[in-house]
């Protein structure tokens, strides 16, 4: 029994990781709070389903369409709305009012569209039984294709050259400004990314959960404390504190109503910014 | 009005223009609202629950100002306070059936939410921007989710707590008349009391406010219990106005998105502002919400993004960087 609950956390872990991914990101490259990440995550968790659902195609094509399709949101988010934003002082602060409007605008779109009934998809894979565990295949996938975009990442910071003027822009705008680096483009490309990759944790989510427009709360909820605990935008603390975030929330079903998981997220989160805001883990800009 | 030696240089100038097109404002509009407040219910064709709801929207705004607008601690889960206010009534009245006199313990039960804001701010204060807000955010998603899960016996669970026997919308309008007033008040005497001058030097550099001897632990404490008083005072209202009170209701972020809105739409760290502010938003909604009702939410929304990018000080802020005739007349 508490094997099972310690694999469905890890599981679950997989998607609370690449989900936190694309927040900790901007935030740590051009200290932008995108608040409305968890209303994001939603909306393309919805979209997904309404490929699926509707037009009927196969959900990991629709997890793959939803990549471009955030990329392309996140640069056009950028040049029409961020880009007037980073210039100003105080940036961190007014992106927070400005990201809550925004917030408000794509759950308002979600309610509308999608009400408040919870809408599922069909689970595509069977569950595998492995030395008296049940696996369930399409968590197993939706693991490792979270664990495996969220490493990606590292390698991509690494060894790419586009991710080596991330880091840099995330260090020092004005340094990279000087070393030939447009801190504007580089800004423009890490938002895309970020969103790129909540296009597949949206998909993930509709993969593993059913949807509704208030999950975003939950969501951001969730995002905010991975990232905080792994540190902005560093891929492997993502990773490890989703993880931790999922075994949190499946344990403590052992001893607190099921309807109370999702406080786990928010009780780790205000614990974790009182006792260590640092968090466990070097942030993006650090390195 | 306190003299000009007692106020920083810093911002000594700006302050004291915008305290003066404040009050000569406030004079105005106070006396016509007071007026139009106190006699409503014997208006003809006007709405009690209108006017009763857009006291509220202000009320709400003006507290969420004393701490975001004045200490400049976004706190973006401030609906806690209000949720709590009417679950500190809801369960003293309707649960537990203590025979306290309604109109006294709608204002002395929500010190119980200011001491909780206390509780609360004691760690959270001590966290800067971004955290702060996101602190505040969890710490009402978890406040609501735990008292969804309290025994139903005595917080109501899904159910909520209603009340018939408690139900006086008329003389619960006056409550919320006699709070707006007071908070109103208190926010114009903050304008240039030492108290508020010293929040405001929090507000523009913590650390250069520490240094010159501001107390800030105690002034951001401070703040954030008298702003929690107020919103707890208005929830606690809003469920004698309503005698009901329920979780998915009390607790929702719309309420803070309303909040935050209406203090930046207006302007943060005055007075006129949120009132402004709010009172705009509110009159938009009314009119939008009953033909649209999906369109009201994002429509704040495209306010927040707008105030950001194009007036970040908000309509007084715009006024008095666009319109400076307007300013030079008003002094």
């Amino acid at each position: 029994m508490e094997a099972q609950i310690l694999l469905n956390g890890l599981l679950l872990g997989g998607v609370y990781g690449i989900a936190a991914l694309g927040l900790g990101l901007v935030w740590g490259v051009m200290s932008v709070v995108n608040v409305a990440h968890g209303d994001l995550l939603i909306i393309f968790a919805y979209m997904t389903w309404v490929m699926v659902s509707v037009q009927s195609l196969p959900p990991f094509v629709a997890l793959v369409l939803l990549i471009p399709v955030g990329f392309l949101l996140g640069m056009g988010l950028y040049q029409l709305v961020v880009r007037h934003l980073i210039r100003r002082s105080e940036v961190e602060l007014m992106s927070l009012v400005l990201f809550f409007g925004i917030a408000a605008i794509i759950y308002g779109i979600s309610a509308y569209f999608f009400g408040s009934d919870f809408r599922s998809l069909p689970i595509p894979l069977p569950t595998l039984r492995v030395a008296g565990l049940a696996i369930p295949g399409t968590r197993l996938a939706a693991f490792l294709i979270g664990a495996g975009l969220v490493l990606g990442l590292l390698w991509f910071f690494r060894k790419t050259y586009w991710g080596k003027a991330i880091r840099a822009v995330a260090q020092s705008r004005n340094a990279a400004r000087a070393l030939g680096i447009d801190p504007d483009r580089v800004s423009a490309v890490s938002f895309g990314i970020a969103l790129a990759y909540a296009g597949v944790a949206g998909a993930l989510i509709a993969l593993v959960s059913p949807l509704s427009p208030t999950l975003g709360v939950a969501y951001a909820g969730r995002s905010f404390a991975v990232v905080v605990l792994g540190g902005l935008g560093n891929p492997l603390g993502t990773l490890v504190a989703g993880i931790v975030l999922g075994l949190a929330e499946s344990l403590s079903t052992l001893w607190i109503s099921f309807s109370l998981s999702p406080a786990v997220a928010f009780v780790l989160l205000f614990l974790v910014l009182i006792m260590r805001p640092q968090g466990l883990f070097k942030p993006l800009r650090s390195r | 009005m306190k003299t000009a030696e007692e106020t920083p240089l810093l911002t000594q100038k700006r302050d004291q223009d915008r305290a003066r097109t404040v009050n000569l404002v406030l004079v105005a509009a106070g006396v016509g609202a007071a007026v139009i407040f106190a006699l409503q219910p014997q208006l003809p064709g006007a709405s009690l629950v209108f006017w009763f709801n857009l006291m509220k929207a202000i009320v709400l705004a003006l507290s969420l100002n004393l701490i975001t607008g004045y200490t400049g601690y976004i706190d973006f889960g401030h609906v806690v306070f209000y949720g709590l206010g009417t679950y500190v009534a809801g369960i003293t009245i309707g649960m537990l059936g203590v025979a306290v006199p309604v109109p006294l313990w709608v204002f002395v039960g929500p010190l119980l939410v200011a001491a909780i804001a206390v509780g609360v701010g004691l760690p959270a204060l001590r966290l800067r921007g971004a955290y702060f807000a996101i602190a505040m955010l969890s710490f009402n998603a978890a406040t609501r989710l735990i008292i969804l899960n309290l025994p139903r016996d005595f917080a109501g669970g899904a159910f909520g707590i209603p009340t018939p026997e408690i139900y006086d919308p008329h003389t619960a309008y006056y409550g919320m008349v006699g709070l707006l007033v007071a908070v109103a008040v208190f926010t114009v005497w903050l304008g240039n009391s030492r108290f508020g001058v010293g929040l405001k030097s929090i507000r523009d550099d913590e650390v250069a406010a520490s240094v010159m001897g501001v107390r800030t632990t105690r002034y951001k404490l401070a703040a954030f219990a008298v702003s929690a008083y107020v919103a707890g005072a208005a929830g606690s209202i809003e469920y004698w106005f309503v005698a009901f009170t329920s979780n998915e209701l009390v607790f929702a972020n719309v309420l803070t998105v309303e909040m935050v809105a209406g203090v930046f739409l207006g302007g943060a760290g005055t007075t006129v502002g949120p009132i402004l502010g709010a009172s705009g938003l509110y009159l938009i909604r009314d009119t939008l919400w009953v033909r649209f009702p999906y369109l009201y939410l994002p429509m704040f929304g495209v306010v927040l993004v707008v105030v950001v990018l194009w007036m970040p000080r908000g309509i007084v802020g715009f006024v008095e960087d666009r319109v400076p005739w307007l300013r030079a007349k008003l002094k």
